[in-house]
């Protein structure tokens, strides 16, 4: 048996932190259902919208319109229609050969379609025109999809959100359990390194996970059907896996080796979902604090910057938390 | 090498009583020396390991590792021992290697991958040291984790029912490969229940029982305290030779 160099001396604490985490990170990762977790539910969402979206571009596509005239058939035309001249317009369209339909019945103009929209609306407005109307619709182009579609994003988005934070729970909890149960926190935990080195290695690894695959699954939202304010929803989804997990692991370190996984876990849960209600429903206080600021982005109250100093407070409690499970 | 002197731990049991787990426990080991920690389930055993390790803080007590006050600089006192949990303690997505050479690093061992190859390979393990820790049988993880535990080349090592779960080959060729460690003036203190291992490779032994210290000596001593030729007899003898609580 050949003998090493015993030096005695701490290494660099740095340095342990980043190999300790890379060492969780690469653990969980290769975990296929933690991997098929992170990834699978931005994927859903984008393979969800793509097919929505293709649905509806072909329920939307046809641009047919029989009309009566020359004249109104150009002008249509000039709007983006498939207009041609019909000698009757409705039985045409009763037919199925054309999607709308404009003519003069026996109680005045019909415009006769099968989808709403844009093109539709084009049509009444041209016929409006044509006819004197004393009002008719006009298609104002959007100022911006983010804009638009605002509110739905952010519902969208702030689910994806809830659930990256019970990720955080689940990730903080559970891992400090399987590594409690194997021995494995033991081992590490007799390293000469301080005890909450183990701790801020845990919360890191699941801090960059839930980051990096939140993040990832934002911006393909946002490249799909926009998100209002990106950037602040990956900052704030970051932060609130990362104080999820922080809630986790401290409550699995306080609860120790007595308790089975489920009760701090439950705590943990309720105590997240506590969190962002709150941020939901007072949305001025929850900007400001971890986990909370997710309900508040949902109502539109962009992150202070006292929800990155509230989130670190949380990760140095569950640190201590843990640091203290050992006396 | 180790020093533990007075160690006293108690536990809040969930029926709301105390459990008295160590109760004024003191033990010196030497380098070179195997010292065993025997007795029943439950008489403390792990406690004082944990303790030991720096794992568990005791209630009274001191701790000494390689001339280091381990309850007032436990991180100095970790860098001169290594403590080997019952569970094994492997990472269970993380090759053998990796496992190993992880804990070389985090402790500034140079050439930490060369080191765990070759450990891996002197202990026998050279053959597995690109699989998954959850793959390995309960024998070849068992040189893993020594492996690990070699890694800074510490002066003590702290083993927890090191042979538990092993098949009869398994068990001899760890038990050997403890005597080769003790044999590099390492001192180690391991915890076991079979009295059979105890006498194959401890120099010093002590029982416990309730969290107290019923017997400690050479083997030799312990057989005649007991008044038993085999140790087993004496084990039980001094055993029921402790009053009922």
């Amino acid at each position: 048996m050949n003998t090493g160099p015993n030096t005695g001396a701490s290494p660099p604490l740095a340095k342990a932190w980043a190999l300790l985490t890379v060492s969780v990170l690469t653990r969980t990762l290769r975990e296929g259902l933690v991997l098929r977790a992170l990834i699978w539910p931005a994927l859903i969402i984008a393979l969800t919208l793509l097919v929505s979206a293709t649905f509806v571009a072909g329920l939307y596509a046809s641009k047919s319109a029989a009309v009566p005239d020359e004249a109104f058939a150009e002008v249509l035309v000039a709007k983006g229609l498939d207009a041609r001249v019909y000698a009757d317009p409705e039985a045409a369209f009763v037919a199925g050969e054309v999607d709308r339909a404009a003519f003069e019945g026996p109680e005045g103009w019909v415009i006769l379609a099968r989808f709403d929209g844009a093109y539709t609306m084009a049509m009444e407005s041209e016929l409006r025109a044509r006819l004197g109307a004393a009002w008719r619709p006009m298609l104002i182009p959007r100022a911006g999809r983010n804009a638009a579609l605002g509110p739905t994003t952010r519902l969208l988005v702030g689910l994806l959100a809830v659930l990256f934070v019970l990720y955080g729970v689940v990730f903080g909890a559970g891992g400090l359990s399987r590594d409690q149960q194997d021995g494995s926190l033991d081992a590490e935990r007799a390293l000469p390194v301080p005890s909450w080195i183990h701790a801020a290695s845990r919360m890191g690894a699941a801090g960059l996970a839930l980051s990096v695959a939140f993040a990832a699954s934002v911006w393909l939202i946002h490249t799909i059907l926009g998100v209002s304010a990106p950037w602040a929803w990956s900052v704030v989804g970051g932060l609130s896996g990362l104080g999820g997990a922080a809630m986790g692991l401290g409550l699995m370190a306080r609860a120790g080796r007595a308790e089975s996984l489920s009760g701090p876990l439950s705590r943990g849960l309720v105590a997240v979902t506590g969190l962002m209600a709150l941020g939901y429903s007072a949305p001025a206080l929850g900007r400001h604090l971890p986990i909370a600021s997710v309900g508040a982005l949902v109502r539109g109250d962009l992150p202070g910057v006292g929800a990155v100093f509230t989130t670190l407070l949380v990760c140095g409690l569950a640190a201590w938390m843990f640091d203290r499970s050992a006396r | 090498m180790l020093r533990a002197t007075n160690l006293v731990k108690s536990f809040h049991d969930p029926a709301g009583g105390v459990v008295h787990a160590v109760a004024g426990l003191s033990l010196a080991v030497e380098p070179g020396v195997i010292y065993g920690l025997l007795g029943p389930n439950g008489a403390g055993k792990t406690t004082t390991l944990r303790i030991l390790a720096t794992l568990t803080r005791p209630d009274a007590g001191e701790v000494e590792i390689g001339g280091v006050d381990a309850l007032r600089h436990p991180v100095e006192a970790r860098a001169r021992m290594a403590y080997v949990p019952a569970e094994g303690g492997l990472p269970a997505r993380l090759s053998a290697l990796e496992a190993v050479t992880l804990f070389g690093e985090v402790q500034g061992v140079p050439k930490a991958k060369e080191r765990a190859l070759q450990l891996l390979h002197e202990l026998g393990a050279g053959a597995y040291v690109e699989r998954e820790c959850a793959q390995l049988s309960t024998g070849m993880k068992r040189r893993v984790v020594l492996a690990r535990a070699l890694m800074h080349d510490p002066g003590l090592l702290l083993l927890d029912e090191p042979t538990d779960g092993l098949d009869v080959q398994g068990r001899l060729d760890v038990l050997q490969l403890i005597q080769s460690l003790a044999a590099e003036r390492r001192a180690v203190v391991l915890s076991s229940h079979i009295m059979g291992e105890v006498e194959r490779v401890c120099q010093r032994a002590c029982i416990i029982h309730r969290g107290l210290k019923i017997a400690e000596g050479s083997l030799d001593e312990l057989r005649s305290l007991g008044g038993a030729e085999a140790l087993d007899d004496a084990f039980v003898a001094l055993l029921n030779a402790e009053p009922a609580p």
